[in-house]
This record gives C-alpha cells, sequence and structure tokens, in this order.
C-alpha cells in the first residue's frame, strides 16, 4: 500500500478508535453474503490487534492474516455527554488496511462533538472541477475581494512596467 | 431574483430579492454601511480607530462593538492569541496600510494582547494608542446588519459581500467553493439553508511580495503559512461564520468543532484539504 503520510496518520487515529470502541461486534461483507468467512474472524482486527500498536496501523492487520475485505462495526462507548455509538468501516487490501470510515451516531451534541476529532474529511491535492460544470447559484472565494487592495497591486504592477 | 450590485468598503457586494428594492431601502442600507465604515475603517482617518489609534483615551462605541468584542474575546481564547485585533498596527506596518502602500516596515510593531483594552457598557478605555483592525470578523457583522434592514422588508434575500454571505428565504442555495489557486475552478460545492451564514477567506489574493498576506499571526506578527483557505458554514450569524474562518487558519478543527456550531472546510499550502462531517455540501476528491 502505497498511502501519503498523513493519510496513514488518518487510518491510524480511526483504526485506534476502532481498537478502542468495539467489542468484537464486527461482520463482514462475505460473511454477510453467506461466503465462508465466519463472523468470529471478521471481528478478529479489532479484538487482536494490539493498541500501543496504533501508530502504525499496517502493522497488526498483517502480521494477524486476515482476509481482505470490507468490514463494518458499530460500537459504543460511555462519555461524559453520555453513550455513544459510531459506525466503522474499514477496507483490508493485501493484508493492511485500505480505507477507513468512520461516521458519528451521537444523538446528543456534546457527545457529537467529541466524536467529531476523527470523522472529518480529509483529502489530498483537490484539483476540483471547473465552475462551468457546476450548477451553483454563487461562488465563494477571495477572486472578487478588496477592490482597493487589487487596484493598488494592479498600480505597482504598472508602475513596474513602466 | 432580482440582483442589486454596488461597490462599498473596498468590495463588492451583491443583494438578491423576489422584487427590485425600494429606494428608501437601498438608502438604509448604504447609510448603514457608511455609519459602520466611519467607525470601523483603518483606511480612513476620520473613523473612530484612526482616533483610538492616535492615543490612549476613552470613546463611545456603537451597539454592535458588545457582540463584536465578544467574539473576538472567545477566538482570541480558542487560538491561544493568533487572532487579536490588535495585530492591525502590525498588519500596517507590513504594507497593508491606508495607504496602500504594501511597502513592508523593516521593524514591524509588536502586537499589544486583546486583553489590554476594555470595553464596558458601551465605553471603549485603552492606555496607549492601539490600531483595531476588526478584519477577522467585521464584514461579517456588516453582512448581518445588512441583512437585517433588507429582512424587515422581504422575506426572500441573499447578501453577499465578496466572500460573506448571508441567505435568508425557503429554499436552499448551491455554493461553490472557489480554488483559492484557480478561480475557474471549484474545490467543492456547499448547500446552505435558509439562515445560514456561509464565509470564505484565502491568503493569496490580498497578498503583496515575500509571503506576505492580510491574515497575521497575532502571536509572530508574521503571515501564517500553513492554512491557505478557509469556508465556514454557521447557523444565523455572518459575524460568527467570518470570525471562525479566520480561525481555522490558526486552530484545531477538532477544538473549533467542540465550541462553536459550525461547519468547515480547509485547504493546507500543500493541496491538502480537510472539512467536518457535517458539512452541507460535497468536496470534489
Amino acid at each position: 500500500m502505497n498511502l501519503p503520510a498523513h493519510k496513514k496518520m488518518l487510518s491510524a487515529a480511526a483504526a485506534a478508535s476502532v481498537l478502542l470502541i468495539t467489542a468484537a461486534c464486527g461482520t463482514s461483507e462475505e460473511s454477510d453474503s453467506g461466503a465462508s468467512t465466519p463472523a468470529a474472524t471478521s471481528a478478529a482486527p479489532t479484538s487482536d490487534a494490539p493498541t500501543e500498536e496504533s501508530e502504525t496501523p499496517d502493522v497488526g492487520a498483517e502480521e494477524a492474516g486476515y482476509a481482505d475485505g470490507t468490514y463494518e462495526a458499530e460500537g459504543s462507548y460511555s462519555n461524559p455527554g453520555g453513550e455513544s455509538t459510531v459506525k466503522v468501516e474499514l477496507t483490508l487490501s493485501d493484508g493492511t488496511i485500505s480505507d477507513v470510515t468512520v461516521t458519528p451516531e451521537a444523538s446528543n451534541g456534546t457527545s457529537k462533538q467529541y466524536q467529531t476529532q476523527f470523522a472529518g474529511g480529509i483529502a489530498d491535492q483537490v484539483v476540483g472541477k471547473s465552475l462551468d460544470d457546476l450548477d451553483v447559484s454563487k461562488v465563494a472565494g477571495s477572486s472578487l475581494t478588496a477592490t482597493g487592495f487589487n487596484d493598488a497591486i494592479d498600480q505597482i504592477k504598472a508602475e513596474a512596467n513602466a | 431574483m432580482h440582483a442589486w450590485t454596488f461597490e462599498a468598503i473596498g468590495t463588492a457586494w451583491q443583494i438578491d430579492t423576489r422584487e427590485p428594492l425600494a429606494p428608501d431601502v437601498r438608502a438604509a442600507v448604504l447609510g448603514r454601511i457608511e455609519r459602520f465604515d466611519e467607525v470601523w475603517s483603518r483606511f480612513r482617518d476620520d473613523s473612530l480607530v484612526a482616533a483610538v489609534a492616535r492615543g490612549a483615551g476613552r470613546w463611545h462605541v456603537p451597539d454592535e462593538a458588545g457582540a463584536l468584542f465578544e467574539l473576538f474575546t472567545e477566538l482570541d481564547d480558542v487560538t491561544d492569541g493568533a487572532v487579536n485585533p490588535l495585530v492591525g498596527q502590525t498588519l500596517s506596518d507590513l504594507g497593508y496600510d491606508a495607504s496602500y502602500s504594501l511597502t513592508a516596515s523593516d521593524e514591524p510593531a509588536g502586537t499589544p494582547p486583546w486583553s489590554s483594552i476594555d470595553l464596558s457598557a458601551g465605553v471603549l478605555t485603552t492606555s496607549g494608542p492601539v490600531l483595531i483592525d476588526v478584519g477577522a470578523a467585521g464584514k461579517g457583522l456588516l453582512v448581518d446588519l445588512v441583512a437585517g434592514i433588507v429582512g424587515r422588508e422581504v422575506d426572500q434575500l441573499t447578501v453577499d459581500a465578496s466572500g460573506d454571505l448571508y441567505h435568508g428565504g425557503t429554499a436552499p442555495l448551491r455554493i461553490a467553493l472557489e480554488h483559492p489557486l484557480d478561480a475557474a475552478r471549484a474545490i467543492g460545492v456547499a448547500e446552505i439553508g435558509p439562515g445560514d451564514a456561509l464565509c470564505a477567506s484565502a491568503t493569496n489574493r490580498r497578498a503583496w511580495g515575500d509571503g506576505l498576506h492580510h491574515v497575521l499571526d497575532a502571536r509572530t506578527g508574521r503571515p501564517t503559512s500553513d492554512v491557505i483557505a478557509t469556508w465556514v458554514v454557521a447557523p444565523r450569524s455572518c459575524m460568527r461564520a467570518d470570525g471562525l474562518a479566520t480561525a481555522h487558519f490558526f486552530a484545531d478543527p477538532a477544538l473549533l468543532m467542540e465550541r462553536f456550531d459550525h461547519q468547515f472546510v480547509r485547504m493546507h499550502a500543500d493541496g491538502r484539504v480537510q472539512w467536518s462531517p457535517d458539512l452541507p455540501g460535497e468536496i470534489f476528491t
């Protein structure tokens, strides 16, 4: 697996969360579809992987030799804001974690806030889409800001070219 | 929809309503903006903040200062002093001054702590000359004030002051999030509901030589460099959305999410984009 460093960090954080909060309640797609993998196997990544290795998320899964596939689990835990649950979906490819999605399912405001710290999105080098291809009413950015400032810049450029 | 466009406080404004606004409403809007400018503009020497910058004293400030300074205190706290409106003199010394000299002084002034000035019962008290720059949330506040005036007349309105936007009415509004390095592209789309505000902030446009731009870390007096653009959606208050968009250049997003009701997107200098899980919209990954 060749993920950029910060993606691994995110995976590490999310994996650590899995380790802490899921009490072996995972099911895999394979077991859901009636394939050979029993539910107990799919729960193994969360129960066996040692938490102290959370900074190297790939190692735990690899050494234990877990089956590739997508694992989904729901976990609950207590916090000062009450009982909270999160849904975690992770994909193993060649024995390593290739994707993790954490969805908070907190019902009260405080818990929801606690969970946001590991459930936000992150992406590399967002190229975006052409504005021409979008159906929007407005554009929010900086291109129209500060006409006085832009005038000054234009003036300096003009003087520099004179 | 009818669009009324005009220039004010050095930027382009657009107010969308179903029917054209009556002349007296337009006059009230422009008058309110002018009164705001007379108090808070550091780009004119007859403003209140220009007077405050000349020396210690006591000044009566308008009502809007209460909510604005309260927000500044929260932002100063959550960013450990990185967001501090007293950065005005530093910003001015770096070249973003009243005459737009865009020429940096070799020894820009340091920034006094936010706690060094006091606002009580509508009176501002200072113990020395300080240049207040309300840029971190001031334009958002002005959008709220304008939306308040327009909202008394019509129930469908969108006030867009180039990057700071308040949407009132019944239908949601789809807004492209402009790529900070390519104005022809969007990194995503946000769909905000009636009563929501969206603010965008980026460091690349208002930038001049040698890594200088208008978003300063008040602790160091230097422009921030890790985050290059932020967007924030917040309910009901464009001022808060604006202030949080500034705070996202400096603070841990998890901390901001914990303390303030809002959603965010932010782009780092290396092109990485982060956003909150409950963002009402989509990032084009």
